[in-house]
């Protein structure tokens, strides 16, 4: 997808979620007011009804832009599917964390993302996987006393 | 007089001393390691300044940006590969050197250059922040809002490939910073009944996320398919390969003359070290007797872009300490750590804590010291640094980033890292501005602030803002400046589809 189409997406997408939030993300998740003072919903209006216009105005240039002439945009679906894949790694360790350790946490993180980088060698991957979270472990743990999860 | 000389008193005790080695030393290893960079080290260390007395845990991430100035420079030297976005042009005659055998010679040069535009800028700005501060203390909340306005419009309108995808990324900043409890009524905004939300999202989490995390994806799955690594030269001695004071006299004006650039460029909110190292270096260039020689290894290159991205590093603290308003996304970063150790950078601080701000000015002084001692003998540790393979450095860099936020705040907050650092990654790849994302998000509750008073001063006249002239400039200047800049893009962007 040209750069331009991507642009329009992106606008048009915020835009919707900017009406969203407009019409039902502040009038449900943002307090009304307890009759004194400006409304906690006062500034939070003011940002929305920014972005949502900006949000537009960015539909409407990409609009009358001439398509052609600027290259391709990065964001492909191979893209997206390896950032999935990445924030999968980072979403199954910190699930490890909550309900686990910290530490066979860490070490899952550390080797799963060098396995994915394209790291194949135990011989390697193993020492970095188990020195790295320990020494961040006794860091925290025994010299600064700070508890990490576990 | 009398702050000062406590001001420095504080500042030059051991722990300091130790620390700001310690952080300088961390920003030339991170900004030399492929893939990472002194920023994120910033932003990861802010969490760690938990244990540090403010002047300290200042020092500490102040020192981590100054030595990341110069690390940047040794990939660029040694593989054309710039750690750094500043350290580009740092490439273009460092790494023609390095071919012809004078890589340590390119590197001293970086290194003395570097230190001095530091030295440079952090001059101009203790001569300049405190009465700049004076100023601005004749300030209310009208004026103080309109110059956040003009700010964010700045930094948006320059970061970036569009003005509007600028303003968005600002206000979606702003907007971020509105979760939590609203601070005059305590009601609930955007908190979804979760408790770890009502005091907010933190600085850390979304620093670290977008920042950090972010470029960290980005590296990921980019790096999946990048080229063979490139030719690393060795640092080899030869007579041809040595820096000597002669040299750096004959450098000399061209550092100046770029220190001054770097330290005009700083001051001005936006306009980052890239833009800075690129007007040294095109400045050093038209004042060449040779400038055909440039692009081929000519030393006044390198300490030009040097100096000019060096000299950036101070002078973004004149509008944070004199407005409360960053610079820059370093600058942003400092910012969010004063408001965690309970400071409140702008006028008043000067006022109010002068002791806190010689410190700080002590503290800087203490960096740009370490930055020469270390990088006089680092280089060589450096030219092994840039070797690691990212399939080491990230996935470390990753479990540093999620121990540092868990330390920080708590395990919920890790979870909002992966939701930031998604949103960081799609920021790049559509080129929303994270710079100004971030500044927006530093600067929402003093944004806030001041809007909310301006209305209950105005008591629903918008005849008062008429009554306020420097805020009616100030709003001024900001249409103004997203009218021209609109359309100086939209001219750039026709030029380039024809």
């Amino acid at each position: 997808m040209s750069e331009r189409n991507v642009d329009l997406l992106a606008g048009v997408v915020l835009t919707l979620l900017g009406l969203l939030t407009l019409f039902y993300g502040i009038p449900h998740y943002v307090d009304k007011g307890f009759g004194f003072g400006l409304s906690p919903r006062f500034f939070p209006y003011v940002c929305v009804v920014a972005i949502t216009g900006l949000s537009l105005a960015l539909v409407v240039a990409r609009l009358r832009r001439q398509p052609g002439g600027e290259s391709a945009s990065p964001l492909t679906a191979r893209v997206l599917r390896q950032v999935l894949n990445v924030v999968l790694l980072m979403l199954v360790a910190l699930a490890v964390m909550t309900y686990w350790s910290y530490l066979p946490a860490a070490m899952l993180l550390v080797a799963s993302m060098m396995w994915y980088m394209g790291e194949r060698r135990f011989t390697r991957i193993v020492p970095t996987a188990v020195v790295w979270p320990l020494l961040l472990w006794w860091l925290f743990e025994r010299v600064l006393e700070t508890p990490l999860p576990g | 007089m009398h702050d000062i000389l406590l001001g420095l008193s504080d500042a030059f005790t051991l722990t300091n001393f130790i620390y700001i080695a310690i952080g300088v030393f961390i920003g030339q290893v991170f900004a030399a390691a492929p893939g990472v960079g002194a920023l994120t080290a910033v932003t990861i260390a802010i969490p760690f300044t938990f244990y540090m007395s403010p002047l300290t845990a200042i020092g500490f991430l102040v020192g981590i940006n100054k030595g990341g100035t110069l690390g940047g420079a040794v990939s660029s030297i040694l593989m054309n590969t710039p750690g750094s976005p500043e350290a580009t042009a740092t490439a273009f005659d460092g790494y023609p050197m390095a071919r012809k055998g004078q890589a340590l010679k390119a590197l001293r040069a970086a290194h003395v250059s570097s230190v001095s535009g530091d030295a440079i800028s952090d001059t101009v700005l203790f001569l300049v922040a405190a009465p700049l501060s004076i100023v601005a203390l004749q300030m209310g909340p009208a004026e103080m809002a309109a110059v956040i306005v003009v700010a964010l419009v700045v930094v948006g309108g320059l970061v970036g490939d569009s003005v509007i995808k600028g303003l968005i990324a600002a206000f979606l900043g702003v907007l971020m910073s509105l979760v939590g409890t609203d601070p005059e009524t305590a009601g609930a905004r955007f908190t979804f009944g979760i408790p770890e939300l009502m005091s907010g999202l933190s600085i850390s989490a979304v620093g670290i996320g977008v920042l950090a995390l972010g470029e960290i994806v980005r590296q990921m799955v980019l790096s999946r398919s990048s080229d063979a690594p490139p030719e690393i030269i060795d640092l080899k001695e030869s007579r041809d390969n040595r820096f000597g004071f002669a040299d750096y006299k004959a450098l000399f004006p061209t550092i100046l003359r770029s220190s001054a650039i770097g330290t005009v460029i700083g001051a001005i909110p936006g306009l980052g070290s890239s833009a800075a190292a690129f007007l040294g270096y095109a400045s050093a260039k038209r004042a060449s007797d040779n400038p055909e020689a440039f692009g081929k290894g000519e030393i006044k290159g390198v300490a030009a872009a040097e100096a000019a991205n060096t000299a950036v590093v101070g002078s973004n603290f004149i509008p944070l300490l004199s407005l409360g308003i960053p610079g820059n996304v370093a600058a942003a970063l400092v910012l969010g750590a004063f408001i965690i150790h309970g400071i409140a950078p702008g006028p008043q601080l000067f006022a109010e804590q002068p002791r806190l701000i010689y410190g700080l000015f002590g503290a800087m002084m203490i960096g740009t010291f370490w930055n020469f001692v270390v990088g006089l003998f680092s280089m060589r540790l450096f030219a092994k640094v840039v070797q690691i393979p990212l399939t080491y450095i990230l996935p470390c860099v990753v479990l540093l980033c999620v121990t540092g936020i868990i330390v920080a705040s708590n395990l919920f907050s890790a979870w909002l890292l992966v939701a930031f650092a998604v949103m960081g990654f799609l920021m790049r790849v559509l080129d929303f501005s994270f710079v100004t994302f971030i500044i927006g998000f530093v600067l929402g509750p003093l944004f806030e602030l001041n809007v909310r008073q301006t209305v209950i001063l105005a008591d629903g006249h918008v005849s008062y803002i008429f009554d306020r002239p420097i805020a009616c400039i100030f709003l001024l200047v900001a249409v103004i400046l997203v009218w021209r800049l609109a359309r100086r893009r939209r001219m750039g962007a026709q030029q380039l589809s024809m």
